[in-house]
């Protein structure tokens, strides 16, 4: 009987749109495609990442997390996925300014 | 300080134009259209750097986020617009994609390109002709 009232109020706080037979349910799902194409970018040499699509994918992310919170019916799925492509971002706009970092100091490189 | 921004911030949220300016429904889209806005200067760009897979894969996802955008309270129109746009050109993308691959576009540019270079490389080594006359024979 302690159960009932967790799982009403389990109900109450779980979205009811979040099924598979909406938009709320596979947006996400999708979304973790462009997380694993940045993940799997991961491996790839420094000097072929481009600073313009990372810088995007970290403002977008991170963005489109807070939105995904300030919008009805909240969706936690898709501002975990937003969260984790602003990481993406970060992890490789780091990669660059680590490589490029000690060049432009060495005066190496412009920038 | 912490008075002088909520004074700020008061002043924004009064202002219906002001309060959207400066909220993430506008900045949310605003920053996404980056995809669209690449995707149509690559339109005139050589096919051969068209990734068909990732062109596939933004024509399903710019479609579900279309839906998404109106799905959502409050509706957020500027993101159906800008995954529109990205659909649009996405679609064109993926026609010139599939034509050039698959429906004979590189074959016909090839030869296109290789008949404009056979006419510049004759035009080099023949000397221009002006005002030859035809009934004398040369030398």
């Amino acid at each position: 009987m302690a159960s009932q009232p967790a799982a009403a109020a389990a109900t109450k706080t779980l979205n009811p749109a979040f099924n598979p037979r909406t938009v709320h349910f596979w947006a996400p799902i999708l979304k973790w495609g462009l997380v694993i194409a940045g993940i799997g970018d991961f491996y790839r040499p420094v000097e072929s990442l481009s600073v313009t699509q990372n810088a995007a994918l970290l403002a977008t992310g991170s963005i489109w997390t807070r939105w995904c919170l300030i919008i009805k019916p909240q969706n936690y799925p898709l501002a975990a996925v937003n969260f984790f492509l602003a990481g993406v971002g970060s992890v490789q706009m780091g990669r660059i300014g680590v490589y490029v970092f000690p060049m432009m100091w060495e005066g190496r490189m412009v920038g | 300080m912490a008075s002088a921004i909520a004074a700020l911030n008061a002043k924004i949220r009064s202002h219906p134009v002001l309060n959207y300016v400066c909220s993430t429904h506008f900045w949310g889209p605003v920053s996404n259209f980056g995809i669209p806005v690449a995707a149509v200067m690559d339109t005139k760009k050589d096919p051969e750097i068209i990734s068909g897979k990732m062109t596939g894969a933004l024509v399903v996802y710019s479609a579900v986020f279309m839906r998404y955008a109106l799905a959502v309270t409050p509706k957020n129109y500027l993101l159906f617009g800008c995954h529109f746009v990205n659909e649009c050109a996405q679609l064109t993308q993926g026609y010139r994609y599939v034509n050039w691959w698959h429906y004979g576009g590189r074959e016909k540019a090839l030869a296109e390109r290789a008949k404009s270079e056979a006419k510049a490389g004759q035009a080099m080594i023949t000397p221009p002709q002006k005002n030859r006359r035809v009934d004398i024979p040369e030398n």
